[in-house]
């Protein structure tokens, strides 16, 4: 009999493994999901700490400076954009949030903010936004963070930067809607254009730029021209010249691209959510997106590690469009690996996550916040 | 029952649960703010201490997580058969 009791006992074992741990990791979830007050709170107090330290502390520890720079800067529009956001879903949050988005936005315009693309550009991306050269390692993230602002308040010391950099953009992209603006010399990715734009949306967003027809030609042309039709994806890295796939398609860059404009175009982003749920799986309930769609591949700094396919960066960001556009089943299923490989910790009423460091916080905070259009 | 006999009882919900989730919570408490970027890749600057204790405790966790359950639920099981079978 001792057979039979280890065959049930093996079926018990598996039964548990197949269901109890992805909700034990998702349970948390819905607060988030809902928006909970004091799950907000708690991320919050996370980004505060970092806001708090000494930029010139601030170890990103990616190895290479160009990418040290690149999320430098995201770390803080990471933080401008939950800080901000939270605060207009909570509006009692505002007072405390407003300091906090406006120190984010301090550092984003110190030159440090800027040096990865000053560095490859050779010239300052601010000082040059009368010329034609892209600089969207820059000036689109930035101005993502500066606009979201604006939402906040309408007339501040930002404003002028807010209005050059959108004044710039538009004019870039003005020059050939069909064309994507470089980031770098020569390296053109449709998921930074996807941010630009989005912040000159964002700044429009109550139409006063007259741009949106500038913007709904754009966002048409990248969708024509720089979508994979199989997978739905955007191409991570096109041919600055020729607009021809230099990369493949995938996740990682069209969830970023998703998360940017659902801040200002719900109906482009909810496309690229559709590609993003198409190709989501789950490995024992723990949910993801599949970097490279049906394809396989190894990942890269962009995507972050790459495990059965699942792409920790499109997994995080596709986050942010689950609750969007209110689809609860799949956030939980990404919650449940973030929070799974996360390592989350509590400590003195802010949670982090141990194996993220400042750019896995700040993200984090964001995503799982991400307001609703 | 006995205490020897309640302590051979659980030696082994000790060793394989309540050890490995004292040390999860261990290695993150002992971690601080010295945690390597593990899960986005970002360990250019992390020490090989920090590196080996994040990695430790993302493993302790995976294991807490995922894999505990099945076997509590595989103790309990064979626990439950050996009390009716071998009253």
């Amino acid at each position: 009999m001792k057979w039979l009791a280890r065959t049930v006992a093996l079926g018990c074992a598996v039964a548990v493994t197949w269901t109890v741990p992805a909700r034990l990791a998702s349970r948390p979830a819905d607060e988030f999901f809902d928006g909970d007050l004091n799950a907000v709170r708690a991320l919050a107090r996370s980004t505060r700490t970092w806001l708090h330290r000494d930029p010139a502390t601030l170890e990103l520890g990616t190895g290479s400076p160009r990418f040290d720079g690149e999320w430098y800067l995201i770390v803080h529009m990471a933080a401008a954009l939950g800080l901000a956001q939270t605060a207009i879903e909570h509006p009692e949050l505002r007072r405390e949030h407003l300091p906090l988005v406006e120190r984010a936005l301090d550092r984003i315009l110190l030159p440090r903010g800027r040096a990865h693309d000053r560095e490859a550009w050779g010239e300052d991306a601010m000082a040059s936004l009368e010329g034609d050269r892209g600089h969207l390692a820059f000036l689109g993230y930035a101005n993502l963070a500066l606009s979201m602002h604006r939402r906040l308040v309408r007339s501040s010391r930002f404003a002028e930067a807010n209005d050059a950099i959108t004044d710039g953009l538009a004019r870039r992209f003005s020059a050939n809607p069909d064309r994507l603006l470089e980031s770098y010399p020569g390296e053109t990715y449709p998921a930074d254009n996807a941010v630009a734009l989005a912040s000159v949306a964002l700044h429009d967003r109550d139409g006063a730029g007259g741009r949106s027809a500038l913007v709904r030609r754009a966002l048409g042309a990248m969708r024509r021209l720089h979508v994979d039709a199989s997978s739905g994806f955007l191409f991570q890295r096109v041919d600055s010249r020729t607009g021809e796939p230099r990369d493949a398609a995938r996740a990682s860059g069209t969830a970023m691209a998703a998360f940017a404009l659902g801040y200002s175009q719900p109906t482009e982003a909810r496309r690229y959510w559709r590609a993003l749920a198409r190709h989501s799986n789950d490995v024992l309930g723990f949910g993801g997106v599949r970097e490279y769609g049906h394809a396989m591949g190894s990942g890269d700094v962009d995507s972050g590690g790459v495990l059965f396919g699942l792409g920790v960066s499109a997994s995080g960001f596709a986050l942010a469009s689950a609750r969007r556009f209110g689809d609860r089943a799949r956030f939980r299923s990404y919650f449940a690996s973030a929070w799974l490989v996360g390592l989350p910790r509590e400590r003195g009423g802010a949670l982090g996550f141990a194996s993220g460091g400042p750019i896995g916080d700040t993200l984090l905070f964001a995503l799982l916040t991400a307001s609703r259009p | 029952m006995t205490r020897r006999s309640l302590l051979r009882l659980m030696r082994l919900p000790l060793l394989f649960g309540v050890v490995p989730v004292a040390a999860y919570f261990g290695a993150l408490a002992a971690l601080g703010d010295d945690a390597a970027g593990i899960a986005t890749g970002a360990v250019a600057n992390a020490s090989p201490a920090a590196l080996i204790a994040t990695a430790l405790a993302l493993l302790l966790r995976l294991y807490t997580v995922v894999l505990l359950p099945g076997i509590c639920a595989y103790w309990l099981v064979i626990r439950l058969a050996k009390r009716f079978m071998d009253p």
